[in-house]
């Protein structure tokens, strides 16, 4: 078989036109792009199908001898169908886009991504308010609750814990509770340097 | 083969035409909430009992198949044309497993609406998108047709955009945007590859590209392949396509999170399967496939170490998980791929179910976020429902997981190949990573004082069901959400429980996926099912 190697490039032609604005910002490029794939595609399947000029049901009984191939033009006919109905949904996306940007429609990049780019140790999945700021490191402090996660003071603490605390069957916890007054690391203040305020609104309604 | 009563017609297509029917009906009925819930329940029931008896069926006779249209004569070309649904033991398993999840997640959301639902929600267009998803997830599992594949694909792929994009926020607008891209682009890949491989062959029937593969050299083959298996790896998020999944799913509503976590993947790692045993055996791209399964799993893990929201941190676990099937497809004895098929009907329970439970932590806490959580031990029934998935995911021993990668390393030990020991050392070193994370959920979420999280005192001033509608609050001021609906909880117990039984009956179930493997290997009950008696056979002779 044959084929019109003209039609070949013009596909190929759409095809890296087609990447090209795809990987543009704006939606409204990537959509283009993505229709120019599509059509790239789709008439790669009609040249691959077979060579023009054959009737495609009707009238190979009128002594054309050859049809051309009614399943490659189903499948291209459906494919359109389908690019169609995405284009109209992102045409959707990019004016809700426009709207809530109110300058143009281009996607930015994804906040939490930029966060673990931009951000320290301290920001952390593991990290706890008690830590020392500077190393990380676990500080008594992060032992400071009663059992219902509520704060205490060090003095609360020992009292809770002397009577509770058999020296010899846990001597480290006993020298934590008597060590307590005199080494005790003050709590953290809150920190709210996330950039994170607590009355922005994180998600237009 | 036993001759097919005339019925199984009719439950084949039910996957497919039941949910798009009730899609339909629950379009017209819109403003009726309550009209839409028992519609779309009853039809997910209705399917999951559809293909538990397909299960049955082919677990005793082996493979099905059904030509809807029949168009044309014999004289014709290519024969009567037709879109053709097979049903074999692995697509079974597949529709049992999604319709299980889709009908439990589907209460799940039902519950989370009736509770936490407000005058906008719940949102009328939701449940249709879900019909429609799951029609378009059940077609990809039985399509016996590339096209028809494809067109299952597009299928499901317009309902995930408009269930990701639900309420149209900044936020999920962002994520939507680049999914679409992202999804619409591999689409666009696979239909070259239909192209390219019409061209090559003429048909786009599995079973007869199957037979007419054979004679391509093999150039032409492997590219066709090739082309494929981009296409099929962006949907299954294999590491260097993968990169789009994190950044999509965390923003979506937890019920449909767990959907999307759960099954859409799963259906690309369908397609590779089916790909690589059925229509290109031989193994030509397995070493592709393991070096990509090995930095998938590594990679994808080394990014949930990073992450502080939950939801994020599982999408990256879900992207490492990915590398353990493609593990055990590459490897492609038959032992292999019976503990990929096992792997993936584990991994799409437990991820759903984690995802389930995060929603349910959102709900109680406020918060996703593990620099936000702390003291969720104060719920005993939040803190069972989280750990039994935890550990089952992280591979602790009575669990499906742990039985699931033991599996896999067997096969990569027979194997033996050097590269097949570099993926067990890597699959064990993932393993023990995502032990690692869930640990540490655990530990800051769970066991941490919420006063001792760096952002304890911030939470979201109201649950939400499918449009979030909170802002930050300090989290004294939050309003008293209650206790857990049992609407969320009950479907989320089952879904524990269903992976439990994957633990209990693992011994028949991997008897089952044994016997899938071997068919799907053999090839033969594939092709004779669709083609014809005698095919496969006289074609081994010639080849002898």
């Amino acid at each position: 078989m044959s084929v019109s190697l003209g039609l070949l490039i013009v596909a190929g032609a759409l095809g890296a036109c087609g990447v090209y604005l795809l990987t543009e910002r704006s939606i409204i490029r990537m959509l283009l792009g993505l229709m120019l794939v599509g059509n790239g595609i789709n008439l790669m399947i009609v040249v691959l199908a077979g060579p023009p000029g054959h009737p495609p049901i009707k009238g190979q009984e009128h002594g054309q001898e050859t049809g051309a191939d009614p399943l490659a033009q189903g499948m291209v006919l459906t494919a359109i169908v389908i690019t169609m109905g995405i284009a109209a949904f992102v045409l959707a996306l990019a004016y809700r886009l426009f709207v809530l940007n109110r300058a143009d429609d281009d996607l930015e990049d994804d906040s939490e991504d930029r966060k673990i780019v931009t951000g320290t140790l301290r920001d952390f999945p593991d990290r706890d308010r008690s830590d020392d700021p500077e190393t990380g490191a676990d500080t008594v402090a992060g032992d400071l609750f009663d059992n219902r996660g509520n704060p205490m003071t060090p003095d609360e603490f020992a009292a809770a814990h002397r009577g509770v605390i058999e020296p010899d069957l846990m001597p480290e916890d006993a020298a934590v509770v008597d060590r307590l007054p005199a080494d005790c690391d003050e709590m953290p203040p809150h920190d709210d340097t996330d950039g994170e305020n607590p009355t922005d609104p994180q998600e237009a309604p | 083969m036993i001759p097919q009563p005339s019925w199984i017609t009719v439950l084949i297509v039910l996957p497919t035409l039941v949910p798009l029917l009730g899609a339909a009906l629950t379009l017209l009925r819109g403003r009726s909430p309550r009209f839409q819930r028992a519609i779309s329940i009853g039809a997910l029931s209705t399917v999951l009992i559809a293909s538990a008896m397909m299960l049955y069926l082919t677990s005793e006779h082996g493979t099905f198949a059904v030509k809807i249209g029949g168009w044309g004569d014999k004289g014709f070309p290519n024969g009567p044309l037709g879109i053709t649904l097979v049903v074999d033991r692995l697509s079974a398993l597949m529709l049992v497993v999604s319709t299980t999840v889709l009908l439990c997640v589907m209460v799940y959301a039902v519950g989370q609406g009736i509770r936490d639902g407000t005058a906008q929600q719940p949102v009328s267009i939701f449940v249709p998108s879900y019909l429609i998803l799951t029609a378009g997830v059940c077609n990809a599992f039985v399509a016996g047709d590339l096209f028809n594949l494809y067109v299952s694909f597009e299928v499901l792929l317009a309902a995930s955009f408009v269930l990701l994009t639900l309420g149209a926020s900044a936020d999920r607008v962002r994520a939507g945007a680049s999914y679409v891209m992202v999804s619409m682009v591999s689409s666009l890949i696979f239909l070259a590859g239909i192209a390219f491989a019409y061209a090559t062959t003429g048909t786009l029937n599995l079973a007869e590209m199957a037979q007419r593969l054979d004679d391509v050299p093999d150039g032409t083959r492997n590219a066709l392949f090739a082309v494929l298996l981009v296409a099929f790896g962006i949907k299954a998020a294999v590491f260097p396509l993968s990169g789009w999944l994190p950044d999509s799913y965390p923003t979506a509503p937890a019920p449909v999170t767990a959907v999307f976590a759960g099954l859409l993947t799963k259906v690309g790692v369908y397609a590779i399967i089916r790909a690589h045993t059925l229509l290109f055996p031989g193994g030509a791209m397995d070493t592709v496939l393991m070096v990509a399964g090995l930095l998938t799993m590594l990679v994808g893990i080394f990014g949930a170490i990073a992450q502080s929201d939950i939801k994020r941190l599982l999408s990256f676990t879900l992207v490492s998980h990915i590398g353990y099937m493609i593990f055990g497809i590459a490897v492609g004895s038959e032992i292999s791929t019976s503990a990929a098929i096992y792997y993936v009907a584990h991994h799409i329970l437990v991820q759903t179910t984690l995802f389930l439970v995060v929603g349910l932590i959102e709900r109680q806490a406020g918060s996703a976020s593990l620099r936000r959580l702390g003291g969720l031990i104060a719920s005993p029934v939040l803190a069972v429902l989280f750990l039994i998935p935890a550990l089952n995911l992280g591979g602790i021993p009575p669990f499906s997981g742990f039985i699931g990668k033991v599996a896999l390393l067997e096969g990569g030990a027979r194997d033996g190949s050097v590269l097949a020991w570099i993926l067990v050392a890597g699959s064990v070193i993932t393993s023990l990573l995502t032990l690692y994370v869930m640990a540490r959920v655990w530990t800051k979420a769970f066991w941490r004082p919420r006063a001792d999280a760096p952002q304890g005192d911030l939470s979201d001033s109201t649950p939400s069901a499918l449009i979030l509608e909170g802002i930050d609050v300090p989290f004294d001021e939050r309003e008293d959400v209650g206790r857990m609906p049992v609407g969320m909880v009950l479907p989320t117990a089952a879904m524990v429980g269903v992976g439990l039984a994957l633990t209990l009956w693992a011994g028949p179930i991997f008897g089952f996926t044994d016997r899938a493997a071997h068919d799907v290997i053999d090839r033969c009950s594939y092709i004779e099912t669709v083609q014809g008696t005698g095919i496969c056979s006289a074609q081994a002779g010639e080849d002898r």
